[in-house]
């Protein structure tokens, strides 16, 4: 080659060079030459960060949590994409829908990490995946009107609901049900005063039962277990008397101010019980983004960043089958799931692949998701190797040989998956 | 091969040029009044930014000194010790962190203030706030500004229905937090997913539990965090904070809540009554639920705790001179000065330790009580998770925020906790 033709080239060619090597290669080999090296990069530590790395218990979270990425994120993805491109095939407003579908994945991923933190949140009032599931939740078993009240007066909660001792003698019998941990503004309107009627020195009268189930606070001063003034009465509550063997004598119904009334009963020893109904809680929403759920919960919001993606790829390459094929296969009196099964996916086969591995290396390499989506207190238990990597190396200590070390280790696990890809690359080049 | 050489002299420069920043700007000319280079974090388009630049105005009228401002962002850390290491600091920089005035001090960058600012120190400041900047027996730096962070916010509406008065010892918190309990209140939101309010929370404890000299030694590492005074704060603490019954969502609900959401839970939706944390929550509750200081939120100082003296948790800003330049010392002086901030002060959004500084000038209670604590606390302690190696005091899940997180997981495990924040404390400081 001629000396001048041999510059052009050069000039031609050193912008990516330098780019590729101040930018690629260089910190490459820098990273693997640290992780040799101590947490300043000072000492010298041989395979040492390669042998710790795995001592520390959130490095072997974050290498199980990646394991279940790698597992289970392409799986879904893809079979996500594969069915919304078969099924978005037949619908009319195709494009509007694909179109619909891949947005997520034009949102940076760290956002979408904040977004799906915020749908997230336990709280039904204000997660929109637990609003959802609060439809059929209180539809189903809706709150009692004691929901959250603790007893103030002797009483205790078993399975069946709250259980008060009490004593009916000749002159009939007394009970209080104070209860506390309600707002005023969750007790019924037509509330009114509780009930003295306990109290009075009148005994209620042979064969009777009277008590007060009231709400046992006001603003101020309150004494437990004494109905003072200003403290409501609870309308509505059910009241059943049982015996010793647990059978249902009577019923009452609590009058607005509280107070019930049971007659025609023997003198004895009883138990009244507010049923568990009465104290069932609204649905509390389920947390999501616990220690234990963090990572379901974030490869669900992979699948639904990514499943766009999936879905475009893998509609382009159902374009491109030939269409022939699959009448033939219908003339010949397959059926639907048989053509989908025998002809669709076997064609689109190549074009999974690459779907596949592409997701693959993202499951491996997940990092910015999980910053977004997990809760500070669950960093831990939602970590993945990128991740980890990452908080060795620039956060707390600032471990730059161990994360280096990570960093390494995270390479060789996409090391293959990469070489899979360019040998089939090569071969399908070459088919053509 | 020139045009190779050429491509690569600018990729290196272009990199070189990245890592520096602009290190030729400013060429001080000792004209007429001079000119100082001044640093801190706001922008100069930021409230408290321009703000700021203001008091610079007032000062460059009164002196005839030029001030050239630049606002560095969060990265005034790392782009001023490069500065230094470069032989290129500016002439003041404001630093809110004081372990960076020590390492500036240890590297020979601060410059010991002159008589006059030990003099307007000593006659405008609490004595609490020269011993902040002072390292080795000389003071180096000037905190005109602070934070106060020991302020407990509530729901006003709630405690006049239930004719709650604030509590003012902890006893009286926990009786409090019992009525709205029985009330059928959440008595508490506390921010659990963000380590730094448990550490907030643990600070204002521990200096009332354990008292200031404690507390500095637990700074300063001189005592373990397995030392009995801990274990001992952990267990008040725990009385609220990890007590199911007043916690909103329980302990692992406090856990999944964040500082914002833990300030829309009191002010927006009511889902709890109190909140603890810095003074910017009142302007979080406005911007957020409309919340107005006096009608829907007040708030009253962190109570004390079995008699513990007025003690104020927080944070400041300090302005250290870093050059010889004579503009540099003339502004130190300046900001011991009421006149420098009383602008700032009446803008709001700025409270000042500054005690002769005149209360009736803060434009509304909150910052009027903010400042009143802050001139009038016995006790002042800077913020421990600031003053610790930041691998230690400000890490996402590590140190004392993870440390506390699990706590708050599991406060039985107390001994295990600590045992584990005492490792990472001994790692950290070994550095």
């Amino acid at each position: 080659m001629k000396r001048g033709k041999w510059l052009l080239a050069a000039a031609f060619l050193a912008p990516a060079i330098v780019v590729l090597v101040g930018l690629v290669v260089w910190p490459a080999l820098r990273t693997i030459f640290d992780s040799f090296y101590g947490p300043a990069g000072k000492e010298f530590v041989g395979l040492d960060n390669y042998r710790d790395m795995f001592r520390f218990e959130r490095m072997r979270i974050a290498i199980r949590n990646s394991f279940i990425w790698v597992i289970a994120f392409p799986f879904f993805v893809t079979i996500t994409g594969l069915i919304l491109a078969v099924l978005s095939e037949r619908v009319r407003w195709r494009t509007a829908f694909r179109l619909m579908l891949f947005m997520p994945a034009a949102i940076a991923i760290l956002s979408s990490g904040i977004i799906w933190r915020i749908m997230y949140e336990a709280n039904p009032e204000r997660g929109a995946v637990n609003a959802l599931l609060n439809i059929p939740a209180s539809m189903f078993s809706p709150p009692g009107d004691l929901a959250g009240a603790t007893p103030s007066t002797d009483a205790a909660f078993d399975r069946d609901g709250l259980i008060v001792s009490l004593d009916v003698g000749r002159d009939g019998g007394t009970v209080l049900v104070g209860m506390i941990g309600i707002r005023e503004d969750e007790i019924p309107e037509s509330a009114v005063q509780a009930s003295s009627i306990a109290d009075s020195p009148e005994p209620p009268g042979a064969g009777t039962l009277v008590g007060v189930v009231w709400r046992d606070a006001r603003p101020g001063e309150n004494e437990r277990g004494v109905v003072e003034a200003g403290e409501f009465g609870i309308p509505d509550v059910v009241v059943r008397l049982i015996d010793a063997q647990d059978q249902e004598l009577a019923t009452g119904v609590t009058e607005p101010d509280g107070s019930f009334r049971i007659t025609g009963i023997e003198p004895g020893a009883y138990r009244a019980r507010i049923p568990a109904s009465e104290f069932r809680e609204p649905w509390g929403g389920i947390t999501w983004l616990a220690p234990e759920l963090a990572t379901m919960s974030a490869i669900i919001a992979g699948i639904w960043i990514w499943g766009g993606f999936a879905l475009l790829v893998i509609a382009s390459g159902l374009a491109s089958i030939p269409r022939e094929l699959q009448e033939a296969a219908r003339v010949d009196g397959a059926n639907e799931w048989q053509v989908f099964r025998r002809v669709t996916v076997p064609l689109l086969a190549p074009v999974l692949g690459v779907v596949f591995v592409t997701l693959t290396i993202n499951a491996l390499k997940m990092f910015d998701l999980i910053i977004g989506i997990a809760p500070g207190s669950v960093q831990d238990e939602a970590n993945v190797i990128a991740l980890e990597m990452w908080r060795t190396a620039f956060t707390g200590l600032g471990n730059r040989g161990l994360g280096s070390a990570i960093a390494v280790f995270l390479f060789l696990l996409i090391l293959p998956v990469m070489i899979f890809n360019i040998r089939r690359f090569r071969i399908e080049e070459e088919r053509r | 091969m020139k045009v190779v050489r050429l491509i690569a002299f600018f990729a290196v420069f272009a990199l070189v040029g990245a890592a520096c920043g602009d290190d030729d700007t400013d060429t001080t000319a000792p004209t007429g009044g001079g000119e100082i280079e001044v640093v801190w974090i706001r922008g100069a388009d930021h409230p408290e930014g321009i703000a700021f630049l203001e008091v610079l105005a007032q000062f460059t009228a009164e002196t005839g000194i030029q001030v050239n401002y630049q606002g560095l962002g969060d990265d005034l850390p790392t782009i001023l010790s490069t500065r230094v290491q470069g032989g290129d600091p500016p002439d003041v920089a404001v630093l809110a962190q004081p372990g960076l005035l020590k390492d500036l001090v240890a590297r020979g960058a601060a410059k010991p203030v002159s008589q006059t600012v030990i003099d307007g120190m000593a006659a405008n400041f609490a004595p609490v706030w020269s011993d902040l900047a002072t390292v080795d027996g000389t003071l180096y730096g000037v905190y005109f500004k602070a934070g106060n962070k020991s302020l407990v916010f509530y729901d006003v509406q709630v405690f006049d229905d239930l004719a709650i008065t604030p509590p003012t010892t902890w006893d009286e918190w926990i009786a409090v937090s019992q009525t709205l309990a029985d009330n059928g209140y959440t008595a508490l939101a506390v921010a659990g997913a963000d380590g730094w309010t448990l550490s907030d929370w643990f600070e204002n404890v521990y200096v009332r539990t354990a008292g200031q000299e404690k507390y500095v030694q637990l700074t300063n590492h001189e005592i373990p965090w397995t030392d009995q005074s801990v274990v001992d704060a952990l267990a008040v603490m725990a009385e609220l904070v990890a007590n199911p019954d007043f916690v909103l969502g329980g302990r692992d609900g406090a856990l999944q809540t964040n500082f914002v959401a833990s300030i829309t839970a009191v002010f927006a939706t009511a889902d709890a009554v109190v909140v603890e944390g810095p003074g910017d929550i009142a302007g979080i509750a406005k911007e957020e639920a409309g919340a107005e200081v006096g009608t829907d939120l007040d708030f009253f100082p962190f109570p004390s705790i079995d008699g513990s003296p007025p003690a104020v948790l927080g944070g400041g800003d300090v302005a250290v001179a870093l050059t010889d330049n004579p503009g540099a010392m003339a502004l130190l002086e300046f900001l011991t000065t009421p006149a420098a901030v009383e602008t700032w002060a009446a803008a709001g959004g700025f409270t000042s330790p500054n005690q002769n500084l005149d209360l009736s000038l803060y434009p509304d209670e909150l910052s009027r009580a903010v400042a009143e604590g802050l001139v009038n606390a016995e006790v002042f302690v800077f913020d421990l998770s600031d003053l610790v190696p930041s691998a230690f005091g400000g890490t996402a899940g590590a140190g004392i925020w993870g440390g506390l997180q699990n706590w708050l997981q599991n406060p039985d495990n107390v001994a295990a906790v600590l045992a584990q924040i005492e490792a990472e404390a001994e790692a950290a400081m070994a550095e």
